[in-house]
């Protein structure tokens, strides 16, 4: 699915957080977002999400289709790992049965087979991010948002998520855009990174990165983005 | 001395226990209190006993339990739902909030009067005392448990196209359960209370009055016998409620809170 915004301007109060910002993002592509701490890279998302009020413009998305990974893994501490991964499919109107059995399923290949009657307290910091990976691609999402999904993650966590988000991405052939502030995690996901300015936030720069998948860490062609992006922010 | 102090901590408060009760019973026995003024525990208990067996108290029980019953249902409903709606929405809040604290503030006997004058003798006027004092602590609890209802969880639900009722039923009520069964707790004590003090001026049934009953013909075993099932009752109600959260609250960790 594609996503189009076209003029969109979003406030809160009297404050322009975003100010007549166009984008266009194909279907199927991986499209990372960065700027800086404030600029309203959440408030885009949320706004894209329906879950902010428009000042202005227009976004044509299917928001029906939608799969969202915040920052914090916002999981219902009093469902367990298979009932909340099986939430976005009951919100979508599919049965209790239905939702588990295809949750039950899918946590199965993304590694949370053992794990399906924990409650998330129980769980570790890397294993409720990647239970809310797996609520967002469990919908059959054409668009997923995901908002500094990895950011308070170590680096092992993070990697591993990384790779899943690839491999999920890669199998559903959905949309994803993703907010992030590390430099390395934009390149080695994206296939394109928009850098965004400071508030009232517009686009400031558009980086294609042209690599082969799987692409290498630290790989120097990897560096050299990861250089131009910086030099954008 | 830390065995000691074990020993301390197990048995102190069960033999204190005992000390009093056995210097009461002592202190009865030997005639320093007048039986008039006080009976001695082993006289009450057999009294309790005596009325529970002879069949004389379960008409009265059943007139108490049943407004208490009724009372709490329409507490946990209205303070409920008075709880929510100013947990969501700071206008609702700004309207209701002084109502209910100053309504809380007025002393209930003194509603006496009127309360027989909208809703005569019987079970109206003690559903309703029951009811009122048993929302506040309800709705307060309600309030603070949406307020603390991290925001998050329902962007995350919204973000999933969850419907209002879906919202409702999967995030919000199992998120107020931690805070609202502590809180009916304390409501059912509170409608016990209400109810009670109903029957004492304004019933011809039900605890209370017998109470008041007994205590006009001093009849001072039965009357100190009437306020142990008093006591238990709230007791029992409140295991009831301590049962309930043990099944119903059943997630581990902080995030329950």
């Amino acid at each position: 699915m594609s996503l189009v915004i076209r003029d969109l301007s979003v406030r809160r109060g009297d404050l322009a957080v975003i100010d007549r910002l166009d984008l266009e993002i194909a279907p199927g592509e991986f499209v990372a977002l960065t700027g800086p701490s404030g600029c309203g890279k959440s408030t885009l998302l949320n706004a894209i999400a329906g879950l902010v009020p428009l000042a202005g413009g227009a976004i044509e998305a299917e928001r029906g289709s939608l799969g969202c990974v915040f920052q914090r893994p916002m999981l219902l501490p009093w469902r367990t790992v298979l009932d909340n991964a099986a939430f976005g499919l009951e919100c979508r109107g599919a049965s209790v049965d239905d939702a588990r059995s295809r949750a039950r399923t899918f946590l199965e290949k993304v590694g949370l087979g053992r794990f399906t009657g924990y409650f998330p307290n129980e769980l570790s910091e890397g294993m409720k991010q990647r239970l809310t990976v797996a609520r967002a691609f469990l919908v059959e999402p054409r668009l997923v948002l995901m908002d500094e999904p990895f950011s308070s993650l170590d680096e092992t966590a993070r990697r591993e998520l990384q790779d899943l988000v690839l491999d999920l991405w890669a199998k559903s052939k959905c949309t994803v855009l993703f907010v992030s502030h590390y430099l390395e995690e934009l390149v080695y996901l994206a296939d394109r990174v928009i850098v965004l300015g400071p508030r009232p936030t517009t686009v400031v720069k558009t980086v294609p990165v042209q690599l082969r998948r799987p692409r290498g860490i630290g790989n120097e062609g990897m560096l050299g983005l990861m250089e131009s992006v910086q030099r954008c922010r | 001395m830390p065995r000691l102090r074990a020993v301390a901590d197990r048995f102190g408060a069960p033999l204190s226990f005992l000390c009093v009760l056995a210097l009461w019973e002592t202190s009865c026995r030997l005639r320093w209190v007048s039986p008039v003024l006080l009976s001695a525990p082993s006289r009450i208990v057999a009294s309790l006993a005596s009325l529970m067996g002879s069949g004389a108290l379960t008409g009265d029980l059943a007139a108490t339990a049943s407004a208490l019953l009724l009372s709490l249902a329409i507490a946990l409903a209205a303070g409920g739902a008075l709880g929510v709606g100013m947990g969501l929405s700071q206008p609702t809040f700004r309207l209701i909030h002084p109502y209910l604290v100053s309504l809380n503030a007025i002393p209930k006997v003194a509603l006496m009067p009127v309360l027989v004058l909208w809703f005569g003798l019987g079970l109206p006027p003690k559903v309703f005392l029951g009811a009122f004092m048993g929302s506040f602590p309800i709705a307060m609890a309600a309030y603070g448990g949406v307020r603390s209802l991290e925001s998050d969880l329902l962007m995350m639900a919204r973000s999933f196209g969850a419907g209002r009722m879906m919202i409702l039923r999967e995030v919000v009520l199992p998120g107020l359960l931690p805070h609202v069964l502590p809180a009916l707790r304390v409501a059912a004590n509170y409608a016990l209370v209400g109810v009670l003090i109903v029957e004492f001026f304004a019933a011809d049934r039900g605890l209370g009055y017998r109470i008041i009953v007994y205590s006009s013909n001093f009849q001072t075993e039965a009357f100190f016998a009437l306020l142990l099932l008093v006591a238990a009752m709230g007791l029992a109600c409140a295991s009831t409620v301590g049962f309930l959260e043990r099944r119903l609250v059943r997630w581990p960790g902080e995030e329950r809170a």
